[in-house]
């Protein structure tokens, strides 16, 4: 099966890779247009949206809000994250908020810190 | 590369592994999964077109390109979805070119972070954005969930991967670093190593799992949720952008059995490549795997979104997190 294995240098891999996929790309796009037939363009059928048999009227817009999208999956993927952000953190006393934040920045510039310190002491030796 | 690279190549992208034998290696890997599901559940499955029905999917496939029409929608962008649809497959391509199934096959240091671009990336946000071009409140319903199911599926699918490429090279030291195709030269020795050998039980567990959903195979189907969501992701399709939705996701399932079958199980182990006994045992590894996500996929029913992600991040992230924190820690100490 396999009678070459090229060897490249990372850039000129990736370079080459990309260049397969817009090859394959356009020719699948080719072969598409080539072979697919278009439906006549005042087909009344096929334009208008299928939503379970129901007419357009039934829903309010076509489109999920992006806002709803965003909270479909927040709700729908992070609950529970959700949940105790708001109910931990997000409480409404402007303390806490500054206490949770100086605690945050703190705990990243400690790791920053150690990170910083860790390099310099391999660095050293 | 000089010329005859350079013609090899193109080769390459007309033939094996490019578009001719994606289209069939897939269309066979779809016929092979609906056969033993039907099986599974005490039906026939495909029958009539060919010899026991082998030939179905190419028949489906062909009706729903050359017979049916495509659809003209008056909201969504056609032009878009195939765009997606035919760059998504261009990426499944490119994607084997890293494996050592190609007569021309590329390998360079850290070509794993390439698969993982083109397979990962490219093949997932292609399906999103396909399926997002026809606008319909079910397709779109469907594209939140899968993007859901997919930001913990894909880092988990490749931390899992990362697993066995790392280990070939720190404990194996194969070369280039981080290279698909010379992990899979040392898969085998991973398997018999008794310190190698958890977190490649781990990795291979993750992966499983993680191919499960990105391929929206049950119990991770609720992108397309029949009956709940019409068809999902897909409720819009029909002739020819479906036809291609079918192809990109049998493609996606084609290329990421045979990642696990040469990553994880070695590919044409004990044989080498180039004899016919290595290109049998390439074939049944890869039954072998494709069996598997079957057995599973007859097995389970639907899960519910979060229930779904927790199984993901239970069987897939965490087993996957656990196998590469091991597989460093393992290598560090020894």
């Amino acid at each position: 099966m396999n009678m070459g294995v090229i060897n490249l240098d990372p850039s000129m891999a990736a370079l080459t890779l990309s260049g397969v996929l817009a090859l394959t790309a356009a020719l699948m796009y080719l072969i598409y247009i080539a072979l697919s037939r278009r439906a006549p363009t005042s087909s009344v059928e096929y334009g208008e949206a299928y939503i379970g048999g129901e007419s357009r009227t039934v829903i309010k817009s076509l489109d999920i809000s992006v806002r709803n999208l965003f909270w479909g999956i927040i709700w729908g993927a992070g609950r529970r994250l959700y949940l105790i952000l708001r109910d931990r953190i997000h409480n409404g006393m402007m303390n806490d908020w500054s206490v949770y934040m100086i605690t945050y920045i703190g705990f990243l510039s400690l790791i920053a810190l150690v990170y910083f310190l860790a390099l310099r002491w391999v660095a050293w030796t | 590369m000089d010329l005859t690279s350079v013609l090899m190549l193109v080769a390459g992208i007309l033939f094996f592994p490019g578009l001719l034998t994606l289209w069939v290696a897939s269309m066979l890997s779809e016929w092979w999964v609906r056969k033993m599901f039907a099986r599974s559940q005490r039906r026939m499955g495909p029958s009539y077109v060919g010899p026991l029905g082998i030939l179905q999917p190419f028949a489906d496939f062909a009706k729903l390109l050359l017979v049916k029409s495509e659809p003209d929608y008056r909201y969504g962008s056609v032009l878009s979805a195939r765009v997606f649809g035919c760059l998504g497959l261009g990426a499944v391509a490119a994607s084997l070119f890293l494996l050592p199934v190609a007569p021309f096959s590329i390998t360079a240091r850290f070509d794993v972070i390439l698969l993982i671009y083109f397979l990962g990336v490219w093949v997932a946000v292609s399906e999103l954005l396909m399926a997002a071009s026809i606008q319909n409140p079910f397709s779109v319903k469907g594209v939140s969930r899968l993007t859901a199911i997919l930001t913990v599926a894909e880092p988990a699918f490749f931390t899992a991967v990362l697993t066995p490429v790392y280990l070939s090279h720190v404990v194996v030291g194969v070369t280039p670093e981080l290279s698909v195709s010379a992990a899979t030269d040392a898969a085998w020795y991973l398997w018999s190593n008794p310190l190698t050998v958890i977190p490649m039980v781990l990795a291979l567990i993750a992966a499983l799992t993680a191919i499960q959903s990105k391929l929206m195979l049950p119990p991770f189907n609720i992108p397309e949720a029949e009956q709940e969501l019409i068809a999902g992701v897909a409720t819009e399709f029909s002739g020819p952008l479906l036809a291609i939705f079918n192809f990109l996701h049998d493609a996606d399932l084609y290329a990421l059995t045979l990642v696990v079958t040469f990553i994880f199980l070695g590919g044409p182990h004990p044989f080498s490549n180039n004899l016919p006994a290595g290109v049998a045992v390439v074939v049944l590894k890869y039954l072998a795997v494709l069996t598997v996500i079957t057995v599973i996929k007859s097995s389970f029913g639907r899960f519910r979104v979060e229930q779904g992600i927790k199984t993901l991040v239970r069987y897939a992230l965490l087993p996957a997190v656990l196998a590469i924190t091991l597989s460093v820690v393992l290598t560090q100490l020894t």
